[in-house]
């Protein structure tokens, strides 16, 4: 039992470790805000190309979305960071796990816009046409800040996952949480920096995905109350 | 950017062709992987899911707590956990088993959660009817109950394969043999970048239409009848 204690809740070697973890975090921080701002931009960008192009065109979007939800994010990173380099696109390991994910990103944000859209009631295009909206009107006012309401909940549990992902980064060696954990963990010769990695995690995660479930269940509430 | 230096690079057929029976050899471990996996994992969902329907306050303090955790962490901290930091207490666990056990724990939470949200799905009132006919409790559970759950719960159950496919391919951190590590040794040893892109081609050929399933799937539980 001590042996456990010694060797994973060892007081003095978490607090040893601090420098590993604030770097880790930082980096955490770093390529979570970034792949979020670049998923959604790009997503988004999808979405309205994707609206303004006909079948035979519109599939390679298609194909963008769904093949990129359906690829394993470390299989993504692997291709991105291993891969590229022999057509001279050369990334270092940070924008390797940014790219990666921001692309993956994208394609959910992508279907996300595109259910919001389809979302808000077709009534609501005709009353608006009825009332002499025009196109843009139309859009600026009824359309899109209602999907934007719709796309809100499900927008903030992809960026937790995204948060979530930066873990994968360890694999091609991006020095966040994880990746710092271990390199301390070879140092102190002691596991107890994963756990504390572990437990910096939840307490990052846990209030995160909370509050998007929150979000998504007052949405919900608020779409039942609004068809009555 | 030239077409024949990509053709050279990603889509070289006789790479493809010689490296392509360690790839499926990878394939084999992948599908093993989340085989075993699932069975696991919907087993202890399946408890948990049930557990909670008993609304013993305690129980179900203790499975919201492990739900929520597993929910939030990222699956490689736990694998990483078992398989470079219990070796420090003296417990040591192959590759296949320190994967097995840090998937089964993630996807029992999730597969649990997409349970019980089934089970409470089917209205009350159809327990009550079949009682009422003479059912037995077990055979209202099978004749009655799960049918209409399974239902509900396909859509969500197959998105979890999903995740946990893609989750397998974490295992090459501990150097399972599967899909993308066997990919990355050939890539290693060829230094061409092809079997990279024929995995991945592999993954979507086996996952693209699992996601097209589940938009087929949760269109069919909003229609009626």
């Amino acid at each position: 039992m001590s042996d456990v204690v010694h060797n994973f809740f060892n007081l003095s070697v978490a607090l040893d470790i601090g420098p590993f973890v604030l770097s880790g975090l930082r980096m955490m921080l770093y390529v979570s805000l970034a792949s979020i701002v670049l998923a959604v931009t790009l997503g988004l960008l999808v979405t309205i190309v994707r609206r303004s192009l006909r079948p035979p065109l519109s599939w390679i979007l298609i194909a963008y979305v769904d093949g990129l939800r359906a690829m394993p994010p470390v299989m993504l990173i692997v291709l991105v960071y291993f891969a590229l380099p022999f057509l001279g696109v050369n990334f270092s390991i940070p924008s390797a796990v940014i790219a990666s994910l921001a692309l993956q990103g994208s394609a959910y944000a992508a279907e996300i816009f595109r259910g919001a859209l389809e979302g808000v009631p077709v009534g609501q295009r005709d009353a608006a046409g009825a009332l002499g909206f025009t196109s843009i009107q139309m859009w600026r006012h009824v359309i899109v800040p209602q999907a934007f309401r719709i796309a809100i909940p499900p927008l903030t549990s992809e960026a937790v996952s995204l948060v979530k992902l930066t873990s994968v980064g360890f694999v091609i060696g991006l020095p966040e949480l994880l990746g710092e954990a271990r390199l301390a963990q070879d140092l102190t010769n002691n596991s107890t920096p994963l756990v504390v990695a572990a437990a910096i995690y939840l307490a990052i995660l846990l209030p995160l995905s909370r509050f998007s479930a929150l979000l998504e269940f007052r949405m919900q509430r608020g779409l039942v109350r609004a068809r009555r | 950017m030239r077409l024949d230096l990509l053709i050279d690079i990603f889509f070289n057929w006789p790479l493809w062709v010689s490296s392509f029976p360690a790839l499926l050899s990878g394939l084999k471990i992948t599908f093993l992987l989340t085989g075993v996996t699932l069975v696991f994992a919907m087993a202890v969902g399946l408890l948990i899911a049930l557990a909670r329907h008993t609304r013993i306050r305690l129980l179900n303090w203790l499975f919201v707590a492990y739900v929520d955790t597993f929910r939030a962490l990222p699956s490689l901290v736990l694998l990483v956990l078992i398989y470079f930091g219990l070796p420090f207490v003296g417990v040591k666990l192959d590759p296949y088993t320190s994967t097995i056990i840090a998937l089964t724990v993630f996807n029992a939470a999730f597969i649990s959660e997409v349970f019980r949200s089934g089970l409470q799905a089917v209205d009350r009132g159809q327990v009550e009817a079949a009682r009422a006919l003479g059912l037995t409790g077990s055979a209202t559970m099978w004749f009655v109950v799960f049918p209409q759950a399974s239902r509900i719960v396909l859509p969500p159950l197959t998105s979890n394969v999903i995740g946990l496919v893609k989750d397998t391919a974490l295992a090459s951190v501990v150097a399972v043999p599967e899909l993308l590590r066997e990919a990355r040794i050939v890539q290693s040893i060829i230094l061409n970048p092809s079997p990279l892109m024929l995995a991945s081609l592999m993954y979507l050929a086996i996952l693209v239409p699992l996601v097209r399933l589940v938009g087929v799937l949760e269109q069919r539980v909003h229609r009626p009848g």
